[in-house]
């Protein structure tokens, strides 16, 4: 029986349960790899969890080793190759980060390309090719023209720029670093943001339509049901040849159709999916910008993603004509 | 030797009786305690079927058999724990076998406690679910115990390697270990050793159920065997000290009842119309219009009086959403196991588990809400959760696999309601009342950027 099982926690660990990126990693399995190449060939795998200090020389001695392995990794120094790398200007009238001559993978999925061919880049963009290495990036004024820019000038004056929070800057490089394409959302220019309107996926609604004979036959034994009373019950006593016209005398409550688009004019209204009263209010940090929560498109800052689904809406028609 | 030990090995033991296993798809067929009456099926090429439809069509015509129940079972409202308890054993089956409605007061869902408390006295040999939990959890105590007593060894053992081979070499020992010395350790690559091992063992058999003796009529057993016999004595001089004695002599009075939901059985009294809830007190059925306000009035504690309700009671938002799935062919049960509010099961507890797991929020969106500052704030105030509870709920739905669905019902203001009078007389037309109701179901799911690649 289902209902024997149903608090059994005794199951291989889940991928919902943990999340990777919360545990440490253990460096040794690093080292074991090489230790003076300056490419880092792939994040360190995990390695076993002790719970309590055992007094042990083993334990201690493990512990030292993974210790010892992470100063290691993080000291190997940092080179730029000067054959990939690429000159970045930065002007700080306007704030704009600009490439001359892009090349590089990096670069086909970042920045605004213009006429003559130079890449405009965004603040977040220009930092994390920085940080990267990839990128070199040099002032462009007056006096300080061809200079290159310090990390701490970088993040001085790219931060707070064109609306980017160190907390925004710091989900943008984690899902960077992972792999994925982000761009800007609407969520950041409030003016679009109802435009962005998506239509959830359309789920089969009807099931197949019966045939022309089926809908004969049918009608030619179907009695109708009267209203039911005020207070009485909805369903009153009487001859049901299936249990659809049941349900139909139950269905009572709307619900609300999630392919139309949003009423217009209501500034309240809830037009995606990650804007839902009451808003889980995402933690302090980000929430101190004023504008609100202002996601990174793709995905929201706060490890949420939301779906609206019509799918128990799509199981009405399912169960009713589950039972004949 | 007494004669009666002496007369023990010539009689054969009696084994319970086993009942057999109940087709659960047969016994679970309708989803509601109410009966259909289909035609039989057309088949064109058979004259004979049509003759069949045209006498049952005809029969049905003059004798129309009813859906309902002859007469709708009786429930009580019991006020002090808010909620309706069906005691007749008819009701108790019909409600729960058809649409799984209630849970059995002394069980975990369904009411088993007679069959417990038969297979206690040995007169039956089926296992309920509950002892089939108790024994997993007993089970599972007994892994984690060794598995503990397992670890603690190896890293003593460990341990005093470690100080034989210092001793061996003769080098001083750092004060940091030293401090550690009396704590238990233990060497990490062989812990995984140890648990494999444990995991290998084979689980205990069951145990068998002790041995029970009736001392007389309807009495609660004593297990006291000294006692047992010398009552056994007197009373029979074939049976032994083990299962079948003095059955037939004392039938178990059942002790539970079934308790249902102030939803459940709103649900069955107004959308069905299959339960009649009586007043404890005077023993008088009470009105459907009666019984909403009166269940409204139990969603809060202390239980408020009529005047003073609103659009947005727990009863109203709770009852919303289960009327909405029950209509929608779900089954709906209590969610207060992991911690939501409701349910869903596709086609019982019996045959799958939950998919999902409902929560339902209030939802203030019409203007009238945000018409004044005080009923701005008021809203505010009730429709706020933290991002914490949040995270919460979602971290233990995924934790039993069940898909969280926030609920939001669009709370309509008072003034579409209609006019809510006290006295009994004016009819309430609770349709209307439910129509102005309307929800949103949202599923939530947490998304985490190292796993999921989509």
């Amino acid at each position: 029986m289902a209902d024997i099982d149903e608090d059994s926690t005794i199951r291989a660990p889940d991928s919902t349960d943990t999340d990777l990126s919360d545990e440490p990693q253990d460096f040794r399995f690093l080292s074991a790899l090489s230790q003076t190449s300056t490419s880092h060939p792939s994040l360190p795998r995990r390695g076993e969890k002790d719970f309590e200090h055992h007094g042990t020389i083993s334990q201690t001695s493990t512990l030292e080793a993974s210790q010892q392995a992470m100063h290691n990794a993080l000291s190997v120094p940092r080179t730029h190759n000067p054959k990939n790398n690429i000159v970045g200007l930065y002007d700080p009238t306007n704030g704009t980060t600009i490439i001359e001559n892009p090349k590089g993978p990096m670069t086909k999925t970042m920045g605004r390309g213009d006429i003559q061919g130079r890449l405009n880049l965004l603040p977040e963009e220009a930092l994390y090719l920085i940080e990267r290495g990839t990128m070199d990036l040099r002032w462009r004024s007056e006096e300080l023209e061809g200079i290159p820019l310090s990390l701490q000038a970088a993040y001085a004056h790219l931060l707070g720029d064109q609306g980017l929070t160190l907390e925004l800057y710091t989900v943008y490089t984690s899902l960077k670093r992972i792999g994925y394409v982000v761009q800007r959302g609407p969520a950041w220019y409030s003016e679009d943001y109802n435009k962005d309107f998506i239509k959830p996926r359309q789920l089969e609604r009807d099931s197949k339509p019966l045939g022309l004979f089926a809908r004969f036959y049918n009608s030619l034994f179907d009695t109708p049901h009267p209203d039911p009373p005020p207070s009485g019950p909805l369903v009153a006593p009487g001859l049901y040849r299936s249990y659809n016209s049941i349900y139909r005398l139950l269905s009572l409550i709307s619900t609300h159709d999630p392919s139309l688009p949003p009423p217009t004019g209501n500034p309240s209204a809830l037009p995606l999916p990650w804007a839902i009263p009451p808003p889980p209010p995402i933690p302090a940090s980000a929430a101190a910008s004023t504008r609100g929560n202002q996601p990174i498109r793709t995905i929201s800052g706060n490890l949420l993603h939301l779906h609206r689904t019509s799918v128990l809406l799509s199981l009405t028609q399912e169960r009713k004509v589950f039972r004949c | 030797m007494t004669p009666t030990e002496a007369a023990e090995p010539l009689l054969p033991v009696k084994e319970p009786p086993r009942l057999p296993k109940p087709n659960l798809g047969k016994l679970h067929a309708k989803p509601f305690p109410l009966t259909t009456y289909p035609l039989p099926p057309l088949i064109p090429h058979n004259p004979i079927s049509i003759l069949h439809i045209a006498f049952t069509y005809i029969y049905q015509f003059i004798a129309p058999p009813s859906s309902h129940p002859k007469a709708p079972y009786q429930a009580y409202f019991s006020p002090e724990t808010r909620s309706v308890h069906v005691t007749d054993e008819v009701a108790i089956r019909a409600l729960w076998e058809s649409g799984f409605f209630g849970k059995g007061s002394l069980s975990r869902s369904e009411p088993s406690w007679l069959d417990r408390e038969r297979r206690r006295r040995g007169l039956l040999a089926n296992e309920t679910s509950e002892e089939v939990t108790r024994q997993r959890r007993e089970d599972r105590k007994r892994f984690k115990k060794e598995r503990a007593r397992k670890e603690r060894e190896a890293i003593e053992e460990k341990l005093k390697e470690e100080k034989r081979s210092k001793q061996n070499s003769g080098t001083a020992t750092p004060t940091a270990r030293a401090r550690y010395e009396g704590v238990n350790g233990g060497p990490v690559e062989s812990l995984a050793e140890s648990i494999e091992s444990l995991i290998v063992q084979e689980p205990p058999d069951h145990p068998t159920p002790p041995a029970i003796v009736i001392t007389g009529a309807g009495d609660i057993l004593e297990e006291d065997p000294s006692t047992a016999t010398l009552n056994q004595v007197p009373n029979s001089s074939t049976a032994l000290a083990h299962q079948d004695t003095g059955i037939e002599a004392a039938p178990v009075q059942n002790l539970e009842h079934l308790q249902l939901t102030p939803s459940e059985a709103f649900f069955l009294a107004y959308g069905l119309g299959v339960l009649q809830i009586l007043d404890p007190t005077t023993n008088t059925p009470l009105r459907v219009s009666t019984l909403f306000a009166l269940f409204r009035q139990h969603s809060y504690f202390p239980p408020r009086q009529i005047p003073t309700l609103e659009p947005d009671d727990p009863f109203f938002l709770q009852y919303a959403t289960y009327h909405h799935f029950r209509s929608l062919g779900w089954v709906v049960r209590p969610g207060i196991k992991f911690a939501v509010d409701w349910l869903l099961y596709l086609r019982g507890p019996v045959f799958s588990h939950a998919e999902f797991a409902v929560i339902v929020l209030p939802a203030y969106r019409h203007s009238y809400w945000s018409g004044s500052e005080a009923l701005r704030r008021e809203t505010e105030r009730r429709s706020r959760k933290t991002w914490s509870w949040l995270h919460c709920v979602n971290r233990v739905q995924s934790q039993v696999r069940k898909s969280l669905v926030l609920v939001y019902v669009e709370v309509p203001p008072p003034s579409a309601l209609p006019p809510y009078s006290a006295e009994d007389d004016a009819p309430v037309d609770i349709g209307l009342l439910l129509k102005a109701y309307k929800v949103r179901e949202l599923t939530l799911k947490r998304w985490i950027p190292n796993r999921e690649r989509d």
